[in-house]
């Protein structure tokens, strides 16, 4: 005897929450779900970018290392957000390198010729960031690294804080100029 | 005959104002810019009864200081040595060695194109951004000294050497005309009763500093 529409309506709703249940589940167990933006958005596989991050180190000449993921469809800005937000992150795995003791927001970024990167920082937090010379010099050195590594059409930086030219991040480090990562190094 | 020269020192205490630098709570609150300003006022006191010196501190009380005020200051006042103070690192149990900047070279192909016509008609004048790059080879002398004062009085065989960190870009040394260096001295143990900071710390501190910067002075 076939069933009438209110027999087989709630079985087949039941069935249809279990399969979404199911599909949220592996979702968000998958490993493309473990990489997600600033916003929390998952970065599907397809428009992942591995960045390889380089944190200078206080007591040895190598760098220790680590991987960030950012969508390639992300802007500059919001590509240099990340890794700033990365490289100030103490994440608690081991071996995880933090180096980035500076906690600037990126306003905006964006290439000039000449290959310099234009990274203007929010001007609120420039004071007080209390770090010593050498802590600020291995952090603009791991930066120069890790994004002169990772784009190749980078030869240099010039820092800016609210859109003007600074004479220091914290400080110590003269920044009125294009740094490259030949300046900064010993 | 003229009275000899007397050698003018300069020395900046880093930081001042509402830019605190490093800063920790032990006993109250304790923070970096003032430290350095009672250090830098003990090495001018160590210098001056040591040596015919003239000393001047770019500030002698809390207040805000621009790195740019800060070598104006050491330009106007003709410095024969710069010395920007700073601490290494906050207080803690784990022991810093000082570490002693020396600026870059700056190579400026504009710049240096302005020069050259300028020298071709007859003016000689020091472009504020180069003006460090002929005293390199005197900063890093310096430099050498007060590592050496640190390595001879304040080792005693068991602490590490003293970091001579050269060719970096340094703002408080850029635009200066006379040879300087950044000194980041080592922080004060972490268990250091704030009572016995003067005698402990500062004393000691600035006597070997003292000392590196009258064996520059005496060699040149």
């Amino acid at each position: 005897m076939p069933m009438n529409v209110k027999q087989w309506l709630p079985s087949l709703l039941a069935g249809t929450g279990v399969v979404v249940l199911i599909a949220g589940a592996l979702f968000l167990w998958g490993p493309w779900s473990r990489t997600v933006d600033l916003d929390g958005q998952a970065i599907p596989p397809s428009q992942a970018r591995e960045i390889q991050m380089y944190f200078a180190q206080e007591d040895s000449p190598d760098y220790a290392e680590a991987t960030l993921v950012v969508a390639k469809t992300d802007s500059l800005r919001k590509q240099m957000s990340r890794l700033l937000a990365r490289m100030g992150t103490k994440t608690g795995k081991t071996g995880e390198p933090t180096l980035w003791p500076l906690a600037f927001k990126v306003r905006s970024a964006y290439l000039r010729s000449g290959g310099i990167l234009i990274l203007d920082f929010e001007k609120a937090v420039q004071y007080n960031q209390g770090v010593s010379a050498y802590t600020e010099l291995l952090a603009v050195r791991s930066l120069l690294r890790t994004i002169t590594a990772n784009y190749a059409e980078v030869q240099s930086v010039q820092f800016l804080i609210g859109g003007q030219e600074s004479e220091t991040l914290a400080g110590h480090v003269d920044i009125s100029r294009p740094l490259s990562l030949q300046d900064v190094s010993q | 005959m003229a009275p000899p020269r007397r050698w003018v020192v300069v020395l900046d205490p880093g930081h001042g104002g509402k830019n605190s630098g490093l800063s920790w709570k032990r006993s109250g609150d304790v923070s970096e810019k003032t430290l350095l300003l009672q250090l830098a006022q003990t090495v001018k006191t160590n210098l001056r009864r040591q040596a015919a010196v003239n000393v001047f501190l770019t500030r002698r009380r809390d207040e805000p200081l621009s790195i740019l005020e800060r070598i104006t200051l050491a330009n106007r006042k003709g410095a024969d040595v710069f010395v920007s103070l700073h601490l290494a690192g906050a207080p803690s149990s784990r022991f810093t060695p000082p570490r002693i900047f020396v600026n870059r070279s700056i190579r400026d192909p504009v710049i240096n194109k302005i020069v050259k016509q300028h020298k071709s008609a007859g003016i000689v004048a020091v472009p504020w951004d180069l003006a460090q790059n002929d005293q390199i080879k005197y900063s890093l002398r310096l430099g050498q000294d007060l590592r050496t004062a640190w390595n001879r009085v304040e080792r005693e065989g068991s602490a590490p050497a003293a970091d001579l960190i050269s060719g970096v870009p340094v703002a408080v040394l850029s635009g200066l005309a006379s040879p300087g260096i950044l000194l980041e001295v080592s922080p004060p143990d972490g268990n250091l009763n704030p009572e016995n900071m003067e005698a402990d710390y500062i004393k000691p501190q600035a006597q070997w500093i003292a000392r590196g910067i009258l064996r520059f002075i005496r060699s040149r």
